[in-house]
């Protein structure tokens, strides 16, 4: 393998690596968008519920 | 005055060092990443370091929306762990692949069930020199041969070769070998493959399908994992300790012990 088929090879192996991470922190991000809209509608929820009892009293 | 012209000819030289900039700046833009103007070294450095920065990044940023949610960061590590393990994966074996690119180990070559990282070489060009001072080796002993009559693949896990057998090839078996190999390159056709096993092999009378090896070979141990294409266009390869022949084939270790004996030089 000459120099520059090894600096292709590495072009490649860089390239596909970085397409993976960005797939990959795609899908993390995704994971904690859900989970943090989750918790929002527990919140809201919660708040509601309180201001449920509040009128009621 | 002398002031005056002091800073007169450092303005000169800094317009000139900002013009080299700007040039070499154009011509990095224009290749992306100029893999010419640095070296191979630098360059698995750089893409090494841009990987394990990138997978930082990720595991340490969050949406914007996090930061009005409290005490999420031990959950949301947990929620997480199965995605951060792949990018950890994704990245060490990257930086393990571009490392081994670098060294000039970068292929592995599956010899029977074990996978061996090979360097690939192009073999008759590496060992050129080498045999021209190499020593002589023939076969000793007898060998195995039969025709095949119709098309078969004959695999070869010692050596790590593939070959298909044409109907009329001679597939020869030495008996120290676990397994066969097709005998001849691919590139002459059939009956010149048949004129050259005869050339190369005498009969023994009364020992049918036992041969007995004419050639003479110039070998060199290698002290390497190689993998390389023979002229026939096939994939081969042979660990440290085996052997490369003039002919642009390896012969596994063990074989190469078993079948030949060097031709001492007469004095």
């Amino acid at each position: 393998m000459t120099k520059e088929e090894q600096a292709k090879k590495i072009e490649e192996i860089y390239n596909e690596a970085m397409q993976k991470l960005e797939k990959l922190g795609g899908e993390r991000t995704n994971i904690i968008r859900v989970y943090i809209k989750e918790l929002e509608a527990q919140k809201i929820d919660a708040i509601r519920a309180s201001l449920r009892i509040s009128t009621n009293k | 005055m002398d002031i005056e012209k002091t800073i007169a000819k450092l303005v000169i030289s800094f317009n000139e060092i900002t013009k080299e900039n700007e040039a070499l700046n154009a011509t990095k833009a224009e290749t992306g990443f100029d893999n010419k103007k640095i070296t191979l070294a630098e360059q698995a450095t750089t893409r090494t370091n841009e990987i394990n920065e990138k997978a930082e990044e990720i595991e340490t940023t969050t949406p914007s929306e996090i930061s009005q949610i409290e005490n999420l960061g031990g959950e949301i590590g947990n929620m997480t762990a199965g995605v951060d393990k792949k990018i950890e994966t994704v990245k060490s074996e990257a930086v393990k692949e571009i490392e081994a690119v670098k060294e000039g180990v970068n292929e592995e070559v599956a010899f029977g069930d074990e996978k061996v990282p090979c360097k690939r070489v192009d073999m008759l060009k590496e060992y050129a020199e080498a045999f021209k001072t190499a020593d002589s080796y023939r076969k000793v002993g007898t060998v195995e041969a039969r025709q095949a009559k119709e098309r078969e693949e004959i695999a070869t896990s010692q050596d790590g070769m593939k070959n298909f057998a044409e109907p009329g090839d001679w597939i020869i078996k030495n008996p120290s070998d676990k397994d066969p190999y097709v005998f001849g390159s691919k590139e002459d056709p059939i009956e010149v493959r048949q004129a050259k096993f005869a050339k190369k092999y005498d009969v023994i009378e009364g020992e049918e399908g036992k041969f007995r090896p004419k050639g003479i070979i110039k070998a060199i141990k290698v002290n390497e994992n190689i993998v390389f294409d023979t002229s026939w266009g096939e994939k081969m390869a042979v660990k440290a300790g085996g052997w490369v022949a003039d002919g642009g084939y390896a012969i596994a270790e063990d074989s190469f012990n078993n079948t030949y004996e060097k031709i001492e030089e007469k004095k």
